[in-house]
């Protein structure tokens, strides 16, 4: 991992499009300004680990699939009632 | 409602987050029975032990919406944005009805190409991993 230092108002480039500027510092925090081409995916990592963990807490093994029939069957006739 | 995408091999490429070796997967009608069914169940063909009861959301939250990107689009091979089905990872909850859909992280399969991707919606929408999918939990229920 590269590590570099910045003063508030200093910036680094990523390729000759991406540019994160320290905005400010306060204590503990540091708001970072990001310019970038609107291709370029920018998510908070908290985002990213949220859906991993989303994802992983919704495996369902393939032997769910007979009961998966049931319990899907019986909530939609559920749900359409009171729609 | 998806009977034109069962049996066919989609191509992830690990964009399913968290599985980042998991390339096939497979769609799988949930209940033979009722070609209507909102849901399907999405496998793995590598670990079959990895598979997602996955919906249309389209059907629970009707005014569902999102901007597809550019390099979304582009890495689906979709120039024309209708070849592109959305899904939704549901987590099952027991009771069933209490169930919730992932609306912040849709996957999206461009049926042709036989691709897919799980993306992220972008900060600004309010979307969660966690929206009750048929709207109304417990709780809210016993409130009426």
């Amino acid at each position: 991992m590269l590590i570099l230092s910045r003063k508030k108002g200093q910036s680094i480039m990523i390729n000759d499009d991406i540019e994160v500027i320290v905005v400010s510092t306060e204590g503990d925090q540091v708001k970072i300004g990001i310019r970038a081409p609107s291709s370029i995916k920018v998510h908070r990592k908290e985002i990213y680990d949220s859906i991993q963990e989303s994802n992983l807490a919704s495996i369902a093994p393939a032997d769910q699939l007979p009961s998966l029939k049931q319990l899907t069957g019986q909530a939609l006739s559920e749900w359409q009632k009171e729609k | 409602m998806f009977a034109h995408l069962f049996g066919k091999e989609i191509s992830m490429k690990g964009a399913i987050l968290g599985f980042p070796d998991m390339d096939v997967f497979v769609l799988a009608p949930v209940d033979q029975d009722n070609p209507e069914s909102p849901f399907a169940y999405l496998q793995c063909l590598e670990q079959p032990e990895v598979g997602f009861l996955v919906t249309n959301p389209f059907v629970f939250h009707a005014n569902y919406e999102f901007q597809l990107s550019d390099q979304d689009r582009s890495r689906l091979q979709a120039d024309d944005p209708g070849k592109i089905v959305v899904l939704s990872i549901v987590t099952i909850a027991n009771p069933f009805f209490d169930s919730t859909v992932n609306l912040l992280a849709p996957i999206l399969i461009q049926y042709e190409a036989g691709i897919g991707m799980q993306t992220v919606l972008a900060g600004e929408c309010n979307y969660t991993t966690r929206e009750p999918l048929f709207r109304r939990s417990a709780k809210e229920g016993g409130e009426v």
